[in-house]
Parts: structure tokens; sequence; C-alpha cells
């Protein structure tokens, strides 16, 4: 399935029959698995899609990126998306709670906010990161909301009212965070670098330690493990049973971890 | 001194290019251990993937390859 341009985000809609693709063409792609044919296309967005979510339900599908705004689409019937108008630059993530009343989203503006599904009204605006806020990821049960952001630390938050819990001081960017599905594991991926350091890596392809995936203990925020990659880290997500991380970044490639408990 | 100049920034960038150390894992309490069980290419920069609800069915994106 080719979406003009390339496609920085996906998600599957929650029968996984379809799936949706967020474009540079400022377009939503939704892509019928059955027939391997697009089904319909959402537009109106003013700018690259960065992010997607389909709420637990199946019902809600919310997309945002370059132009600040988050759109979210009711998939049973046509018409205009709630659109939730607040963030000042980019929104990097969105991420539906699991409950499906609130969503989080994380943006250039270096703020989280926390929004009402039903009336798009933000519920909280969680200060703190001191840079941008790249990705963010729910708890399984709902309680904690995790980001990750350019100043090189993961925040752990409590969703309710958006109190701050835990900082944890990560020694570089974080581009991306994920909830193992049991709760009790957070994984991050990101890149060691600032802007200097990527245009000398552009320019050299130096620059990356080797150890950009980690996997922290929710508990105590203690790292586990360091795994090794040969470059940035884009994107990581467990699979539905924890058994397995799968890692995507500039190297080219994607990686399929097993994962083992190790008590201590 | 134009010549000192030139390392000096170069040696500036160098040291930007670095990142901090961070932290160490630790040794004690439950964690997990990872093992590369398999990888395979994309077309350009590796974005994301997502999995489908009942597990079965992963999926991922890219974008173009640089040129």
């Amino acid at each position: 399935m080719a979406h003009p341009g390339g496609a920085p985000s996906i998600a599957f809609s929650r029968d996984g029959t379809h799936l949706y693709s967020g474009g540079y063409d400022a377009t939503v792609r939704d892509w019928d698995l059955g027939r391997h044919a697009l089904a319909r296309t959402f537009k109106g967005a003013r700018g690259s899609i960065w992010t997607l979510d389909v709420s637990p339900d199946g019902a809600k599908l919310a997309a945002a990126g370059e132009d600040a705004l988050i759109r979210i689409w009711d998939l049973g019937r046509s018409g205009s998306p709630l659109t939730l108008n607040g963030h000042r630059r980019n929104v990097w993530d969105v991420r539906f709670s699991p409950d499906g009343t609130q969503l989080a989203s994380g943006s250039f503006d270096k703020e989280v906010r926390l929004w009402d599904v039903m009336t798009g009204k933000a519920l909280h605006v969680l200060k703190g990161h001191s840079q941008a806020i790249v990705g963010l990821d729910y708890s399984p049960d709902g309680k904690l909301l995790a980001t990750g952001a350019d100043d090189s630390t993961i925040r752990f938050w409590r969703a309710s009212d958006g109190v701050r819990l835990r900082v944890i001081e990560n020694g570089r960017h974080v581009d991306k965070v994920a909830f193992s599905p049991d709760g009790h594991w957070l994984a991050s991926g990101g890149h060691a670098r600032g802007a200097v350091g990527t245009l000398w890596h552009e320019l050299t392809g130096d620059g990356s330690d080797g150890a950009s995936v980690r996997i922290w203990r929710v508990a105590d925020g203690a790292l586990v493990t360091n795994l090794p990659h040969p470059d940035d880290v884009i994107y990581v997500a467990f699979s539905r049973d924890g058994r397995s991380l799968v890692t995507s970044g500039e190297d080219d490639r994607f990686r399929l971890w097993r994962l083992q408990l190790v008590e201590g | 001194m134009r010549l000192h100049f030139i390392l000096a920034t170069a040696f500036a960038l160098a040291l930007c290019a670095c990142g901090t150390a961070g932290p160490e894992p630790v040794a004690g309490g439950p964690r997990i251990q990872a093992s590369l069980a398999a990888t395979w290419p994309a077309a350009g920069p590796a974005r994301q993937t997502a999995f489908s609800r009942d597990g079965r069915l992963m999926a991922s994106s890219d974008v173009p390859a640089r040129s």
C-alpha cells in the first residue's frame, strides 16, 4: 500500500481489517486489508500527519501533525472531525487513554495536553519538559502517562490530574516510549545528538554510540536493559503478548527482539 | 590563526556530536533480557510499526529513501 510521499504514521482498526496511514501529503488514508485497496481518504490537515491512534472501542480515529491541530473522526459516520485546538507547534504524538475518554498529545511547544474526547476541551496542560515532546504512552491500566522528549528525560505523570510523578534522566533525546502490555516495563528509543550533532552525523555518518533502545522498570524507574542499535531509533513497540519488541530507525531496518523476564 | 579557529570549531562540533553517557542498567531485581530474533529492511528510513489487536498482524511504514 503506497501512501504518496511516505507514511510516518500507521494504526490498525480495532478488528484488524483496516489500516490507517498518515502521510506527508496531509491526508489520512483508510486501507481495506481484505481487498488491498484504498477505502477512503480523510482530508483537511494542512501539513504532514505525524501520529495516528484508534480509540479502544474502535469508533474514533485521531490524527495530528504539522498544523498543530488534532482531528478526531467518528469512523461510523461521515462528516467533519472534532478539532482540538491548543498546541502552538507540531504535534508529534497522540494516544487515547485505555478507557477511551481521554486523549494525550505531545508537541514541539514543550507541552503535553490531556483532552476530553467527547467535548474536545483541554482538561490539563502538563508542563516541565524543556524541549519538544516526541513520544508518549498510557500505561495499560490508564493510571500513568509516560512522555519522552528532546530534553533527554522521560517523565511519568498521573493521568487523572496531570501531576508529575517521576523524572528519568535518559542521557539522550527520546523519540518514542511504549509501555509493555502488563504495564511493568517501559521501552524507549531515541538518539544521542542535538541539532549540531545531527548535522555532524549527516556529514560524517558518525555519532551513534550503538545503544539507543532502553527498557525501564516502571515500579522504580530503573534501567534494566540496553539494546544495541547501530543508528538513531525512531519507534519502539511491544507485541500484544509482551514477548517481543520491534524497533525501527535511521539504519533503514526493523528489528525484532525476543524478551525474557529474569527474576532478580 | 585561521587554522586554529577551524580546528577549534571542528573539535567543538565533535564534542557536541557526542551524547552523555546516561544511566547504567541495574543488576538487581526483576529485569528483562532481550535477544535479537530477526531484522528486515525498509525501503528508506524505517518509521512506525503497529500490531493488530489480536496480535496476528504487524504493519510497518517507511519514508522514501534519501537521495
